[in-house]
């Protein structure tokens, strides 16, 4: 397997920062707005968005971690169950807009399974969706409201988001499968 | 308003495991559950009961939601077949099954050796027919759910079998002693089953799972109900810890964490076990007075139903330290997570 | 038949106790020749291997009545494939031999089946197998029966067995014991002990066919010194310590008692329920658990039997008891049972092994395994079950069962390879009972001919 970096750490930080500027404008204000992190590097991303937006803004959003793995659609096709790492939500989603946060967009699966289960707990007025990385093949009608880098790829390709808080290290890395690896 | 969300990652978020895990949720991980059935406790490793428990508590957070159900079980058919009258157990099963949002059938039947019926083998045989992926099983011969799971094609779970085990009764009993116990840990502590061992099944699997939990388990009753357990309170069991056999109570309950009641039958009054149920209340029902010799704060548990009067005074199963409810709100999560957990087997082994 | 000619084979004549190589052939169905070699000083009996035919003291051929689990017949085929060319059935059909129409059928079958092998048939103590008053003794004695069992069933009236004792003395027949106290074993599942306990299945203690030798060996002696001085008690399926150690005293004070055990509470113990799958010798501290030797399902049906198979320390007792004396014969205990009767909950199912065809191997994986003498294994396969019987007539020949290598008289032996082993499977077993715990497992001694009478019962396919 070879790995070639298309992130560093400061890229990583300059997208983040454009993310969270582009999330305020885009709701015009911090009124009634709410990050939702997916587990697992989705959740890191939000807590450093809502740190971001604290300090341009001034004011603190709520955060909130969402597990979706009881909402994915290829559970009868995975070999074991995944670990599940845990939702909280510790804020009523009625009313509020939620930016959902993710690490990679690829098929659009996983932010299918996120506003399924988000929706579970309410009826926020909005959803909306940004992405450290898009890295194309949708096979769900989804599309990023805010992208930190558009990857163009291949299916044998695959993408690793790092993180410090997860990987001790802040990188976006682009690899591509040995034959045998691939799906 | 801010909120600091507690670091929700695994406690082994070591950033080589992280980077393993990166790419690994479509692969079997170290912790990845591997058992297609839940027929006992007793091949179950320390790490498997802590995934058990772990995905228990993600369960209990769906229960905790204004709509407390997942499409995780959707299109799956789980078959509940209950060859003993249980309304607890089956119900508990229906409910977690239907919050993952599976298909429920329940089949009440009947089975003996001497009315010959259709046999087990074909009732399972049929039930596979009519499409079920799972079957939760009640049985009162020991073992017999192991006959089922040999002839089944999906995932079979053990709802209680004869005097043999039921699992998932001690995962809820050990979930429940975690989540109330100081430190969340059973290791170390004293937890004492009192009352029928001989005849039950929930003290059988409670054996496993705690001794491999490493807590410092007691069994109590009459010497009558004890027979064969100081045996197995002598073997060496790898992975578990020793536990002991008393027949005195003030032995038993002297500085105890958790104390469990267990259900007594009137039936061993008339096999000669026991001189009456009135001499067993006032021996070893559990009272308020036999109670105050355990902790301050020692969990009262009980697998029900409760003869309330007989082997548990009303006032302790209602009382402050009683955690009888829990059992039963934590049963339905630790269903809700076995059912999830076999679900991903693969079939072909 | 029939010609053989075996040069160089490993003969073992427990009649004289001899045992080496020797050239024998047979012809005409008669045993023409026996030629020791001189002894070479290196004792193998590694490859052929040439013994008596073997005798079976206790069997189950299911006709009339249960003629799906096994039909005279095939429990004939069987019994050649696994040496045997002389068994004694147990009178539990339906209806049961307790008169001597139905003794008369099950011999007739033996016969019309045209199979070499000799069928001896114990009658029923009591009728119907009840255990309230006698069966037809006498009639059934007349009619062949080698003596009288209710096996499956012990007599629990003590003053049945006794007058069962004096009046099968009378009639110079024998009487048959399954020892078994049934108010200690009501509802039992498994030996009582770890394995019982952790399975949760109901206990089946030692005491509870201790209590009841006890009781036989007392009545025995209280016959013996009062009425009946030529009463003779057989002692069947013994499967623990302390049931040896009943019957060594009972001997050593000179009782007229006789006992056997079966290959599988000699090689098998109650760990097998547990999913373990080693042979008692080599069970370590017996605690399947603790040794991780558990590899199979726990609960499998082909190991209910009655008596429950025991501990490593009660088999072992078995073997010791074998070598020393105390143990007279290896006896089967073959129970076929159909599949319907076996696959179902542990607790519905039949009790009892489909023993006849693994029964030799068994007793070689004990000589393998150094517990017994290979002539000591083939004693108590053929002359110590023959001397249970002693002068007890066969009901075809008047002349009482006498296992041997005789030149001169009609051949009746077993040739073996005991260098070649052979897969026990639900096809390789003739008997109609699938139901063996060693389906799948390799057996040593691969037997290639038995001979009954002069004819051929079991000639391997490959030989």
């Amino acid at each position: 397997m070879s790995g070639r970096q298309i992130m560093s750490a400061e890229e990583v930080r300059r997208a983040l920062i454009r993310i969270s500027h582009e999330i305020v404008e885009k709701h015009e204000g911090t009124e009634r707005l709410a990050l939702v992190g997916i587990q697992r590097r989705g959740v890191p991303l939000a807590r450093r968005i809502a740190g971001f937006i604290a300090e341009h803004e001034g004011v603190s959003l709520p955060v909130g971690a969402l597990d979706i793995t009881f909402y994915r659609d290829d559970l009868s096709m995975v070999a074991h169950q995944p670990v599940v790492k845990g939702t909280d939500l510790p804020f009523d989603p009625n009313g509020l807009t939620v930016v959902l946060l993710d690490d990679v967009l690829y098929t659009g699966r996983t932010i299918r399974a996120a506003m399924d289960a988000l929706m579970d707990f309410g009826r926020p007025t909005a959803i909306r969706l940004a992405v450290l990385v898009d890295r194309g093949h949708r096979e769900l009608p989804i599309r990023a409201d805010h992208v930190g880098k558009n990857v163009p790829t291949s299916r044998d390709e695959t993408i690793k988001v790092r993180l410090v808080e997860t990987d001790g290290v802040d990188e976006v890395v682009i690899e591509r499968l040995e034959p045998e690896e691939r799906p | 308003m801010t909120i600091e969300l507690e670091p929700t990652a695994s406690p082994t978020t070591m950033p080589q495991a992280a980077a393993r895990e990166a790419d690994a949720s479509r692969a079997p991980t170290a912790d990845a559950w591997k058992h297609r059935h839940v027929l006992d406790v007793d091949d179950f490793s320390t790490d498997e009961i802590e995934l058990a428990m772990r995905t228990t508590a993600e369960m209990k957070e769906i229960l905790a939601r204004p709509i407390a159900k997942v499409p995780t079980l959707r299109g799956r058919s789980v078959t509940i077949l209950f060859y003993e009258a249980s309304t607890r157990t089956r119900v508990s099963f229906e409910v977690a099954a239907k919050n993952l949002s599976a298909d429920v059938v329940n089949i009440a039947a009947q089975s003996s050796s001497v009315s010959k019926g259709e046999s087990l083998i074909d009732t399972v045989r049929t039930i596979e027919a009519l499409g079920a992926d799972m079957i939760v099983m009640r049985h009162a011969v020991s073992g017999a759910p192991y006959l089922a799971a040999e002839h089944f094609s999906g995932n079979v779970l053990n709802g209680g079998d004869g005097w043999h085990a039921h699992p998932t009764q001690a995962l809820l009993d050990l979930f429940t002693m975690r989540e109330r116990l100081p430190g969340g840990s059973v290791r170390g502590r004293k937890v004492v089953i009192l009352g029928d061992i001989l005849h039950s099944r929930v003290a059988r699997s409670n054996i496993w799972a705690l001794t491999r939990s490493g807590a410092d388990l007691w069994l109590c009753g009459p010497a009558t109900l004890l027979r064969g357990f100081e045996r197995w309170a002598g073997a060496t069991m790898p992975g578990s810890a020793r536990f002991t056999v008393a027949s005195s109570i003030d032995d038993a309950l002297a500085d105890a964490d958790v104390v469990m009641a267990l259900r007594i039958q009137k039936e061993r009054q008339a096999g000669g076990l026991l001189p009456s149920l009135r001499e067993y209340t006032a021996r070893f029902a559990l009272t308020r007075a036999r109670l105050a010799r355990a902790k301050p704060d020692a969990l009262v548990m009980h697998p029900g139903p409760m003869n309330e009067g007989v082997e548990i005074m009303p006032d302790v199963a209602t009382g402050r330290q009683s955690v009888i409810t829990d059992q039963v709100t934590n049963g339905v999560a630790v269903r809700m997570a076995l059912l999830f957990l076999v679900s991903g087997v693969p079939l072909v082994e | 038949m029939s010609d053989l000619e075996i040069a160089g084979a490993w003969v073992v004549d427990p009649t004289t106790g001899r045992e080496g190589p020797a050239d024998l052939a047979v012809e005409d169905g008669v045993l023409a020749r026996l030629d020791w070699h001189e002894p070479t000083g290196a004792t193998v009996g590694t490859g052929i291997v040439v013994a008596p035919g073997l005798v079976d003291l206790h069997a189950h051929f299911r006709e009339p009545g249960f003629e799906d689990a096994e039909t005279v017949a095939t429990g004939q085929l069987a019994a050649g494939h696994g040496g045997f060319s002389t068994v004694c059935l147990m009178p539990n059909t339906d209806p049961p031999v307790d008169e001597a129409p139905v003794l008369a059928t099950v011999l007739g079958r033996a016969f019309e089946s045209g199979s070499p092998v000799r069928v001896l048939a114990w009658g029923a103590a009591t009728r119907g197998r009840a255990g309230a008053e006698l069966a037809s003794l006498g009639e059934l004695a007349d009619g062949g029966a080698l003596g009288f069992s209710d096996d499956g069933n012990p007599i629990e009236s003590g003053v049945l067995f006794r007058n069962a004792l004096v009046y099968a003395a009378m009639l110079g027949r024998i009487l048959v014991d399954h020892p078994e106290d049934r108010a200690l074993t009501k509802g039992a599942e498994a030996n009582e002990g770890l394995v019982a306990t952790v399975l949760g299945l109901r206990g089946w203690p030692a005491a509870g066919e201790e209590a009841a030798v006890a009781r036989d060996l007392a009545i025995l002696a209280d016959v013996v010194a009062a009425d009946a001085p030529g009463a003779r008690l057989h002692l069947t399926h013994l499967s623990t310590a302390g049931s040896i150690e009943l019957v060594r005293r009972a001997k050593g004070a000179r009782l007229p008692v006789t006992c056997d055990v079966t290959p599988h509470h000699m090689a098998l113990t109650d760990e097998w329920l547990a999913g373990a799958r080693r042979f008692a010798w080599g069970s370590g501290r017996g605690n399947p658990w603790e040794d991780g030797a558990i590899v199979a399902l726990p609960f499998a049906t082909s190991l209910r039997v009655n008596p429950p198979l025991r501990t490593r320390s009660d088999a072992l007792a078995l073997l010791a008891g074998l070598r020393d004396g105390t143990v007279d014969a290896i006896a089967t205990d073959h129970a076929p049972h159909t599949q319907v009767d076996k696959e179902v909950e542990f607790g519905f199912a039949a009790t009892g092994i489909s023993g006849m065809e693994t029964a030799l191997g068994l007793a070689l994986a004990a000589v393998e395994a150094g517990q017994l003498a290979l002539v000591r294994a083939v004693e108590a396969l053929t002359t110590g079950p023959a001397r249970v019987l002693g002068d007890v007539p066969m009901a075809a020949t008047g002349r009482p069962v006498a296992p041997g290598l005789v030149v001169g008289q009609a051949a009746d032996l077993v040739v073996l390879d005991r260098a070649d082993g052979w897969e026990v499977s639900a096809r390789s077993l003739r008997s109609l009972g699938k139901n063996s715990p060693l389906l799948g497992m390799r057996l040593p001694g691969r037997v290639l001919a038995t001979v009954a009478g002069g004819r051929l019962a079991w000639l391997d396919d490959e030989a």
